[in-house]
């Protein structure tokens, strides 16, 4: 579960100098006896009445709604829970980065928060790949090695381009081959990749205003396994395809395609 | 069915997070800015501890 995802990666939050918090409308009672079982040891606030949570215009007021399009009644004592939502402040105390699931039972893995907050890579977080071409190196690696039921997780693929060459970044002109990444498994739910900024290229003798990336690109992929209720559990294979072209100032070379397979172990949801 | 639009949601993009004091799972009061120390801050709603 999120929380203690959240827990595993304290160390690495520490060593940025990130405190965490998590906000929700539980009692100090439940939280303390969460907190023990779980070993929690950064601040889990208890806003029993959600008086903050409604001052923070954090409310819920379409449970109703969710539980419906999930199939059931929401019960008395769910009344008062909060958007699941995660804000970064900065060392003022400004929001920075604020992200909210689209399905409010998705949750976020806490390393691929992090990743994303942080806009750094964790090795050894899920399963990982990497493919060596001719003026490309390619990683791919997934930000957690275990899935449940409605997390979101990231496929993550890192491109090193070699000195002197640049691959075009998507929205390119059609007669070019621009950075696609592509994820796919038995029944997933892919989000919109996140793109580094590119940087302006033009050819020479073309008037063409061209966007590209050029040494080390991260792009970040979310994406959601669907699990039909009553599906048995199992590991399930995530295939991250990466399609580019390579060019230097004069030439461009054939676009090529690698595709990695990973797999993902499924755990027991904890509801 | 409307769809909520997540993006007007609790505090902005370049608005300073409001005060917050509300006590922990040990019952300590902790006020959030406070506890901070000048480090950044990631917080997470969520629903609940319970289910």
């Amino acid at each position: 579960m999120q929380l203690v995802e959240l827990q595993k990666i304290a160390g690495e939050l520490a060593s940025r100098d990130v405190a965490p918090f998590a906000i929700s409308y539980d009692s100090v009672e439940t939280l303390g006896a969460f907190a023990e079982r779980n070993a929690i040891g950064y601040p889990l606030l208890a806003d029993e009445g959600s008086n903050a949570i409604r001052g923070l215009g954090m409310l819920d007021e379409d449970l109703d709604q969710h539980h419906a399009e999930m199939g059931g009644a929401v019960r008395d004592d769910q009344r008062g829970v909060c958007y699941p939502g995660v804000f970064l402040l900065d060392e003022r105390g400004i929001v920075v980065q604020r992200r909210f699931q689209r399905n409010y039972r998705v949750r976020e893995s806490g390393l691929g928060l992090l990743e994303q907050a942080l806009n750094v890579s964790l090795p050894g977080a899920g399963p990982s790949a990497s493919v060596d071409r001719e003026r490309v190196r390619i990683s791919v690696h997934l930000d957690s090695p275990t899935y449940w039921r409605y997390q979101q997780l990231r496929a993550v693929v890192e491109l090193d381009i070699a000195s002197g060459y640049h691959v075009y970044a998507p929205g390119s002109p059609d007669d070019y081959v621009s950075l696609g990444v592509e994820v796919s498994a038995d029944a997933v739910e892919v989000g919109e990749p996140l793109w580094p900024a590119a940087r302006p290229f033009s050819i020479e003798g073309l008037d063409e205003q061209l966007q590209v990336f050029e040494g080390s690109v991260r792009v970040a992929v979310p994406f959601e396994l669907i699990i039909q209720r009553g599906e048995p559990m199992g590991d399930r294979a995530v295939t991250v395809m990466v399609r580019y072209q390579t060019c230097d100032a004069g030439n461009c070379y054939l676009p090529e395609e690698v595709s990695v397979q990973l797999m993902v172990e499924e755990r027991p949801s904890v509801e | 069915m409307a769809v909520k639009d997540y993006t007007q949601v609790g505090p902005q993009l370049g608005e300073l997070f409001p005060d917050v004091v509300l006590p922990d799972q040990t019952g300590r009061s902790i006020d959030l800015h406070h506890e901070r120390r000048g480090r950044k801050a990631l917080i997470v709603f969520h629903r609940s501890a319970r289910w």
